[in-house]
């Protein structure tokens, strides 16, 4: 019993992170119809933007006070979010306002040449092997009733929760997340209501990569490292997530997030971890075949 | 290698040649496979699968080259009909991914098979593709893209892209037909798979991971994808261009990525293509008349729905 | 004259779905715009919100050349759209949605006010306040449609087959509805396959039909016309 309990926690630890990226991911889909290739890169640019920093400051890895720690970490958290945001301006700009509204293969393979350029220039940067980065939170385990948490975990977790719950607050209750789901669902009756939906596209893609970006520092100092192809497979997982929960309500997606991090990691602790990874193709594959528009609901299909 | 014009050529552009060709010969069974409205997202997948059979066949039973590759076809045909099949009522959205889902899933499976070598691939594979078997067989699968365009099973399968609903109402069984092309698409992917690993001598499972189904994808629609012409070169530009952007390793891939992005954004419906509204660009109109009147869309509307 | 469409040409690909339209409302005037299934109609309406680009012609509103602007823009000028269908937000609720109508005003208080004459307009919708707009019938979703465009103060309102899928009680509802808000001094310009409905409430009608304009005139004049009748209005 013990070991499913600390199993689920680390599955839940570990699921809000995909679910901050699944979010990325839909959030992008669902109002623009665009598949952006790119959102995994700009999660690994979170996580080298905080290797950047923090080696760049010299930051010694023990012997900081909690009240320290905390504000170097929620410091790098925003220089990487400024830094993903201003490249996810770039990229709407450039790359995916031009190919939107489109065949929705364009915008896929524009992103994915972007991707390849992201990926193969933080092999040139910073080399093809993973690099440390230095974790600024003090390491600390601590024991809620028999189960083992660290305290990045904990961080990880809390940085996750914090986004989610930014996000669906903006969504729900903002002038401006009430014309994105307008957007989202009629984009032409939306700007015929006054709303500029160029600027909601701007808006969207900013918040996915920011997002991104501080999923990728949370990451990235919860396994210490950054590698140039890091976000391939935590990107697929991701995108996965975001086709089973469905673009109906982005609590799906969260749940859904939470839901593939516990299921990877009681089959990682019960039956294999070299099956780890097909648990999201697995999960898809069954999810989809039984209720093709997601476990709750899109607005096609 | 019979063509003295080859001898010429330093062995690293004979390599890059036979590799595009080998692309090439994947990427037309997409041409097939997409043609009536399907998005297959698992070819290198299907590509793998008739290579890994070709392989073992060749390698453990010493069948002739020719029977192997035979079998690797039938073995991706079959293996399409049957994700065909799956995916039939679904919506196009769902049923693109679903292909996703089972091209990563034939990768596990072929990373937990021993007996094709598991993780560390099949190896010992003889070689057996040679420029002289690649091109050839790129010739017929275009003659063939060539002909399946006029045929009426292209017809059919291009009604069935742009109007599935007004396809059924004419009468063709549109089932049928999408499951047919589709897994002819994936026989071809199959035989292309099969040249490739008597070519590279090892077949991975990662080889049929969705990173290089995805670049088939893009080789597919770069070239424009309404032409039978048109994945062909898409491969072959787009398998060459990295190798002629020599610079270091990391540059050439950066470059590459963006001339991509820039491509794909300025030229939005891939680089060769006929634009099924009727107006093709001029340049298109002009290699058109070299050939014979190409072949009119099926319908006037845009496909993808798009507005 | 408050808006002047002139010359209007709109293509899609090869399709010439409108023809050198010349059309004009007039302040204070509802206009109907009459023709079968097909013939274009909607394109019309579509170029004038901007949600299409015209291939050629000038769109102006009351002076203000419009044909080049984005469609935020257009309802920033005062016209707002009732899309053929109603294409309620589906997923936002009754209340939210008026709020989108009033995205383009700023002022938080004068939205509120407006949504309150907006209901007492349409006591059904204050009913359903905070429903999901999906949930809404056919002829309570069309309510909303019009009271999410009149929540921006518009001097045009666009309604494009206003009467679509509608029961015929429901019909008669919303041509009276018109001429209330003709009455408050909001001009229309509808496009409408019903001519009968359309001809009781509209002061002009045009007659299109394959994207050519192929007569106007007075609902009377209309009314009288013998073939007008034949054709339209079923003898």
């Amino acid at each position: 019993m013990e070991q499913f309990v600390q199993q689920l926690v680390n599955g839940i630890m570990a699921g809000s992170t995909y679910a901050v990226v699944a979010l990325g991911f839909g959030l992008v889909f669902s109002v623009m119809r665009v598949v952006n290739l790119a959102h995994p890169e700009i999660f690994m640019i979170g996580a080298y933007v905080a290797f950047v920093v923090i080696t760049g400051l010299k930051v010694p890895g023990q012997g900081l006070g909690v009240l320290a720690a905390v504000a170097l970490f929620v410091g790098v958290l925003l220089v990487a979010m400024l830094a993903t945001g201003v490249a996810g301006l770039v990229l709407e700009r450039l790359v995916i306002r031009p190919t939107r509204g489109t065949y929705i293969l364009t915008p896929f393979i524009a992103t994915a040449g972007v991707s390849i350029a992201l990926q193969n220039t933080a092999q040139r940067l910073f080399g093809p092997d993973p690099v440390r980065v230095p974790s600024v939170i003090p390491p600390h385990t601590f024991m809620l009733s028999g189960v083992r948490v660290t305290s990045m975990q904990l961080t990880t977790f809390l940085t996750a929760v914090a986004i989610m719950l930014a996000l669906r607050y903006y969504v729900h209750s903002t002038r401006w997340g009430r014309a994105t789901r307008a957007v989202a669902e009629k984009p032409d009756v939306a700007a015929a209501c006054g709303v500029n939906v160029n600027l909601v596209s701007q808006l969207t893609v900013s918040i996915a990569s920011i997002m991104a970006g501080a999923a990728g520092v949370a990451l990235g100092l919860l396994y210490t490292s950054a590698a140039p192809f890091m976000g391939l497979l935590f990107g697929l997982k991701s995108f996965i997530c975001m086709l089973v929960a469905g673009n109906r309500h982005i609590e799906a997606i969260m749940a859904v997030g939470l839901l593939l991090g516990v299921v990877e990691a009681m089959v990682t602790g019960y039956v294999s971890s070299n099956l780890r990874d097909a648990v999201a193709f697995a999960l898809l594959l069954a999810v989809l075949f039984f209720r093709p528009q997601g476990l709750f609901g899109s607005y096609e299909v | 290698m019979s063509n003295s014009l080859l001898a010429h050529l330093p062995a690293f552009w004979v390599v890059t040649l036979i590799t595009a060709g080998l692309n090439a010969i994947i990427t037309m069974g997409l041409y097939f496979s997409n043609s009536a409205g399907a998005l297959s997202a698992c070819h290198a997948a299907l590509a793998g699968v008739g290579a890994y059979v070709a392989a073992v066949l060749t390698t453990n039973f010493d069948w002739p080259f020719p029977v192997a590759l035979l079998a690797g076809t039938v073995t991706g045909f079959a293996t399409g009909m049957l994700l065909a099949l799956v995916t039939l009522r679904m919506n196009e959205l769902v049923a693109g991914l679903t292909t996703l889902a089972f091209g990563e899933t034939i990768v596990i499976i072929a990373f937990n098979l021993d007996y094709i070598g598991g993780a560390n691939g099949f190896i010992g594979i003889p070689l057996q593709t040679t420029f002289d078997a690649v091109y050839p067989l790129l010739a017929l699968v275009v003659f063939a893209a060539w002909r399946f365009d006029r045929s009426r099973l292209g017809y059919a399968a291009r009604a069935c892209r742009d109007n599935p609903h007004a396809a059924a109402a004419m009468g063709i069984n549109v089932p049928r037909v999408k499951t047919l092309v589709f897994a002819l698409g994936s026989g071809i992917a199959g035989l292309g798979g099969g040249l490739r690993a008597h070519y590279v001598l090892v077949q991975n499972p990662d080889d049929m991971g969705f990173f290089f189904s995805i670049n088939y994808l893009i080789f597919w629609v770069f070239g424009g994808s309404y032409t039978f012409w048109g994945p062909v070169f898409g491969a072959m530009f787009l398998t060459v261009l990295p190798e002629l952007l020599r610079f270091s390793l990391y540059d050439r891939f950066i470059i590459y990525g963006v001339i991509l992005t820039a491509i794909v954004i300025v030229r939005l419906q891939g680089v060769i293509t006929r634009v099924p509204l009727g107006r093709r660009p001029a340049f298109v109109a002009w290699l058109s008349r070299l050939w014979r009147r190409p072949v009119p869309s099926a319908s006037l509307g845009q496909s993808q729905g798009g507005r | 004259m408050l808006l002047q469409v002139s010359g209007l040409e709109v293509a899609y690909g090869p399709v010439r779905a409108v023809r050198g339209v010349d059309l004009e409302v007039r302040q204070g005037e509802i206009r109907a715009i009459l023709g079968a299934n097909g013939a274009g109609k909607s394109s019309i309406i579509r170029a004038i919100m901007g949600l299409v680009r015209p291939r050629g012609g000038t769109v102006a509103f009351g002076g203000q050349a419009l044909h080049k602007l984005l469609p935020h823009k257009v309802n920033e000028w005062g016209i707002a759209w009732v899309p053929e269908g109603r294409q309620v937000f589906s997923t936002l609720t009754v209340h939210e949605n008026l709020l989108m109508g009033a995205f383009g005003r700023r002022n938080g208080q004068a939205t509120q006010a407006r949504q309150e004459q907006i209901m007492d307009m349409f006591p059904r919708l204050r009913e359903r306040r905070t429903q999901l707009a999906g949930s809404l019938s056919g002829g309570e979703q069309q309510m909303l449609a019009i009271g999410r465009a009149l929540m921006s103060n518009p001097r045009l309102l666009l309604m494009d087959e206003p009467s679509l899928g509608l029961a015929p009680k429901v019909v008669q509802s919303l041509f009276d509805l018109a001429r209330e808000i003709r009455a408050g001094g909001i001009s229309i310009l509808m496009a409408e396959q019903n001519a009968r409905q359309a001809l009781r409430v509209a002061d002009y009608a045009y007659l299109l039909e394959v994207g050519e304009i192929r007569g106007g005139g007075s609902a009377g004049e209309m009314e009288a016309s013998e073939t007008i009748r034949r054709v339209y209005l079923g003898g």
